[in-house]
């Protein structure tokens, strides 16, 4: 029996049993015989159940008491992960008095002593003559994965790619390092010999990569990073700004200054071709960026940092879907950091000026200089967590001012959201196993004060929760681990100044949502479930006021460790209320993991099913996705392992208007050659 | 010349708005508005009547062009060629057209001082009307929600990514939006068993997401955790309805390797306490089950550490736990550390979360 329960059980049974203090007892222990089999700490035969429920056990510093059983009298513990060799701990502790009941050592023998290449571990010899040298180690790591695939039997429309295709990809991870020098790589590589199907056209090409070198001196640092990467600065000017290009930084050790100068293509790239993203000087972006702290250097110092760039490009590139063309900009930024109370109290200010030519110089529309200040503070009010029902609550409250002009635009940060003047105020809650946010935010647009165009006002409330329960026991123990969420809001837009004969649409609407959930876990098996209802309606009648109900349920099931299943179904009707029509949409989608001889023979099935009916009507669609692999050599480091394969797809298509041929299918034979190598030293 | 007379009226939407004006005879009378900046698709509809004034008996009405003009000038050509054939007087005839007004058009516009221009078409038959609409600015409400961008990435940044089976990998649109709706997107997956050959996809989840902002706005919606269970080639998209046009949907590639044994994935998700909380003994540390898991063990590590100072076990079936006095014996008064949880099986750690800071009290 698992300890818990008996912690449970004691509740009922104090009031059977008296209370007896067994101050004075001992406990004895009989050590594992093996890294994985059972130790057993031997107690008193006579000990009360109360004074059971206080003790505690800690095997080399982890908490093991709720995994412990209870075996007559004995407390015994399986290791759940095998015991590294060496020395060992384990203490008994009564959590109730704080004494130290017993502490014993053990020791491990066998090869889970032996540490892996690279791992932590007491330093041979040879490791101690190298780190006397400049070289004290590195290591590289590299996993690919090649296969030649076959479509074996096909019906497919048009000109499917090649049915002999060699496809593959590999992940490079290097690093070496000195006394007071590091250099990390990454890389990744992909290979298609279908040059249709490529990523670049190529047969094999360079994915992503960086590759960065950092010197730490006693009273100064510094580095340069090539590939993909970021300034390490979110702002208005600079937001998600991933991007291959080079940047080199220097500063004092600690941190208290540094400079960064950096150069970066503005569009995403992949491939070889443009090795160092800066090869086309009209699709560049460069700058740089400093920071100090002018008075102190602890954790609650202000920090003062200063960007500034300048550049030429056009922000697509892979995964970015957008209208724009080749545009300039320039932009200058200082923020200022400060945290009080060991960062209990965080402050940020932040100015940048932005200047944006959204025709890179062409005659249609000249440049805009425009600006953006953000303000924000958030802090835990409470020095100490106040309790209530006697759990603590640590509270987060929070306050934001953002106003953007209206055309304030940054190369390096194309998505924002501008031409909005905004406050906001938030509190984050955590209380015992509940959570929640509740948000307050009111905002304005025509920032520059355009005299032609109108100013309109958006007011918002939003609030999520959410809770998990204590796994529910004895009679309501079928309700697994339960848990619950919400979320919701709901905003008003309106219109709060109309320039003379302004002829465009009003702004008065309402929109509003609401999304309940919940779900629970079992030892096999979880379900989830949510519905949310979302309303949207326009008074100014400048769009359809529209009403959407969405619920989704998903299950999963691990039948054994060989068998997994899963599913999930959603449901959504969309509402146009002033068109009067009516969208209904149905998505399925079952999964099937077996591994039907171990480490030999796994199958993976899915199934999918898109039913869209009413004004939106489509045909239908049936999608099966299927593999078996067979592992005729499983790999290891530094031995490629082999594997052959079938798979293949087929979709089939009801009630179709657009083709004759309803079911396509493709079905594949796959010889699949696993090689990770790696070494270090 | 075979003239006629030709009396027009037309209604402009603005993509894809439903208020519509009828203009006669090139009289407008509209509520259109043009963004300040940022490209825009305007759905137009031309509406006139064919009047046969000189009993020529059919004509084909045409239209090469139409022209955006600010302050009296014209900035820009747009659209294409409509024509249309006609041969009974007093014909409705009806064009309908989706204008894209590029970044640089839009911007010119909010430039003028008028803050509006000029959208305007010759239609002929060998005589020619012009019908004109009157498009002004709005920093706001343009009509109904309309996306402008999606930004597509892995959570990590990447937009190329190589993974290992088993691993957790998530897909974020970064969608920039422009006034008020509900947004109807899907994320769709093809499987590598698709991947090369039909390479259509299944849909892995539906989106639908009501938005809000003042006139631009920017949403970040996450995927479903994606296939990773199979190797080879996998590609994922998220498409949505109701974009400013010219927008094509983007995909993201990841190929699924068989992986190292030897490091865990990121692939629990924990629920409290927030990042930086204060620990103390009711500090409740949860996270979302994980399929398979005999064990979770929080762990208390050192910043920049992979040692932890103390952790706890407890057994598959519970998602959540406080720190005894045991783990409180090892942890520094005033101090920063980072915890994770982590999920065993088979004495294996078949999967981790990120790493969150806390302080002690």
């Amino acid at each position: 029996m698992k300890l818990k329960y008996l912690l449970y059980s004691a509740c009922f049974g104090a009031f059977l049993v008296p209370s007896t203090a067994f101050a004075d007892w001992s406990a004895n222990f009989v050590p594992p015989t093996s890294a994985t089999t059972p130790m057993r700490i031997d107690l008193p035969d006579d000990l009360d159940i109360m004074t059971l429920t206080t003790l505690g056990v800690e095997l080399d510093g982890t908490d093991i008491t709720a995994m412990l059983s209870l075996d007559g009298e004995d407390f015994v513990y399986t290791p759940v992960q095998a015991l590294s060799g060496g020395e060992h701990t384990i203490r008994l502790v009564d959590l109730g008095t704080g004494e130290n009941k017993g502490a014993w050592s053990f020791s491990i023998d066998g090869s889970a002593a032996v540490a892996e290449p690279g791992e932590a571990g007491e330093p041979s010899a040879a490791q101690i003559a190298q780190a006397e040298s400049w070289l004290r180690g590195g290591s590289v790591e590299i996993d690919t994965l090649t296969e030649a695939s076959d479509r074996t039997f096909d019906n497919l429309e048009g000109t499917p790619p090649n049915s002999s295709i060699i496809s593959g990809a590999g992940d490079l991870n290097a690093n070496a390092y000195g006394e007071n020098w590091e250099v990390n790589a990454r890389a990744n590589y992909l290979v298609q010999s279908d040059h249709n199907l490529a990523l670049t056209g190529n047969t094999v090409d360079l994915g992503e990569y960086d590759i960065s070198a950092d010197y730490t001196g006693d009273r100064m640092k510094g580095g340069v990073t090539l590939g993909h990467h970021d300034i390490g600065v979110e702002s208005n000017l600079f937001s998600g700004f991933y991007r291959r290009g080079a940047s080199a930084r220097l500063g004092t050790s600690d941190e208290r200054v540094m400079a960064q100068g950096f150069a970066f293509r503005p569009e995403s790239v992949s491939g070889a071709r443009d090795f160092t993203g800066l090869n086309d000087n009209e699709d560049r972006l460069e700058g740089f960026m400093t920071s100090f702290k002018p008075f102190s250097n602890d954790s609650d110092a202000l920090k003062v940092t200063g960007i500034y760039y300048d550049g030429r490009g056009d922000d697509g590139g892979t995964g970015t879907a957008l209208t724009d063309v080749s545009s300039t900009g320039s932009g200058w930024g200082t923020i200022l950091e400060k945290s009080f109370g060991q960062g209990r109290v965080t402050m940020r200010g932040e100015y940048s000026q932005a200047t944006f030519d959204v025709d890179g110089g062409n005659a249609t529309a000249d440049e805009d200089t425009s600006d953006a200040i953000t303000l924000a503070i958030e802090g835990r009010p409470f020095q100490q967590n106040p309790v209530f029902m006697g759990k603590s609550a640590d509270i987060v409250i929070g306050a934001r001012y953002d106003r953007i002009g209206t055309f304030y635009e940054s190369l390096a940060n194309e998505g924002l959201a501008s031409d909005r003047s905004a406050v906001s105020a938030y509190s984050n809650l955590y209380w015992g196993a509940l959570s929640g946010n509740l948000q307050f935010l009111h905002e304005t647009n025509n920032v520059d004060d355009l005299a032609s165009a109108p100013t309109d006002r958006l007011r918002n409330a939003s609030l999520n929760l959410s809770y998990s329960f204590d796994p529910q026991t004895g009679p309501k123990s079928w309700l697994g681990t339960p848990y619950l969420n919400f979320s919701g809001f709901v905003a008003d837009f309106d219109r709060m100044d109309t320039p003379t004969g302004y002829t465009g649409f009003d702004t008065n609407n309402v929109s509003d949502s609401m999304t309940f959930g919940g779900g629970s876990n079992y030892n096999e098996w979880y379900w989830s479930a949510s519905h949310t209802v979302s309303e949207y309606e326009d008074h100014a009648n400048a769009s359809n006021d529209t009403v959407n109900n969405f619920t989704s349920l998903n299950a999963g099931w691990s039948v054994n460790e060989r068998l997994n299943l899963d599913g999930g179904v959603s449901f959504g009707a969309f509402r146009d209320e002033d068109a009067a029509t009516s969208n209904y949409d149905t998505n399925l989608n079952l999964g099937v993991d077996a591994i039907i001889i171990s480490d030999k023979l796994d199958l993976n099935f899915d199934y999918n099913l898109n039913l869209a009916s009413g004004s939106g009507d489509t045909p239908d669609r049936h999608i099966v996705n299927s593999e078996a692999e067979y592992t005729v050599l499983q790999p290891s480091r530094n031995r490629p392992g082999l594997a052959l394969a079938l798979r293949g797809s087929m979709e089939d298509t009801h009630a179709s208007t657009t083709t004759e041929n309803e079911t396509q299918y493709q079905v594949y034979t796959v010889l699949r050659v696993k090689a990770p190598f790696g070494f270090g030293f | 010349m075979r003239i006629f007379g030709l009396l027009a009226a037309l209604v402009i939407f603005l993509a894809p708005l439903s208020a519509q004006a009828n203009v006669i005879n090139g009289t407008t009378s509209s509520r259109v508005s043009v963004p300040a900046k940022g490209a825009a698709s305007v759905n137009v509809t031309w509406r006139m009547t064919w009047d046969d004034v000189l009993g020529a008996g059919s004509a084909t009405i045409t239209s090469n062009n139409a022209f955006v003009i600010v302050d009296g000038a014209t900035i820009a050509t747009i659209g294409n060629t409509l024509s249309q054939f006609v041969a009974t007087n007093g014909q409705a005839v009806t064009f309908s057209e989706t204008l894209t007004l590029s970044p640089a058009i839009a911007r010119r516009i909010s430039q003028a001082p008028a803050g509006s221009a000029v959208i305007r078409r010759t239609f002929s038959d060998g005589g020619a009307i012009s019908a004109t609409i009157n498009a002004p600015v709005s920093t706001g409400n343009i009509g109904p929600l309309s996306v402008r961008r999606i930004e597509l990435k892995f959570e990590n940044q990447s937009r190329t990514d190589i993974v290992q089976k088993g691993d957790t990998l998530r897909a974020v649109a970064d969608i920039s939006f422009r006034s008020n709706g509900l947004l109807r997107g899907e994320w769709r997956i093809v499987d590598a068993s698709a991947s090369l050959g039909s390479a259509r996809g299944r849909v892995i989840q539906k989106v639908r997401q009501q938005l809000v902002s003042s006139g631009e706005g920017r949403q970040r919606i996450v995927s479903p955790p994606l296939p990773t269970k199979t190797n080879g080639l996998h590609m994922v998209s998220f498409s949505v309805e109701d974009t400013d046009g010219n927008i094509t949907v983007p995909i993201l590639r990841y190929f699924v390797l068989e992986g190292r044994d030897n490091v865990p994935p990121i692939n629990l998700s924990v629920l409290t306490p927030g990042n930086g909380a204060t620990l103390n003994k009711e500090t409740a540390f949860s996270w979302n089950a994980m399929a398979g898991a005999h064990a979770y063990q929080v762990e208390i590590l050192p910043q920049g550490s992979d040692n932890p100072v103390t952790a706890k076990l407890v057994p598959g079936t519970d998602l959540k736990l406080s720190l005894s006095s045991l783990s409180f014996e090892d942890l520094a008064p005033a101090s920063l550390y980072d915890w994770r949880v982590q999920a065993l099986a088979n004495g294996k750690i078949i999967g981790q979360s990120e790493r969150y800071s806390l302080k002690t009290q």
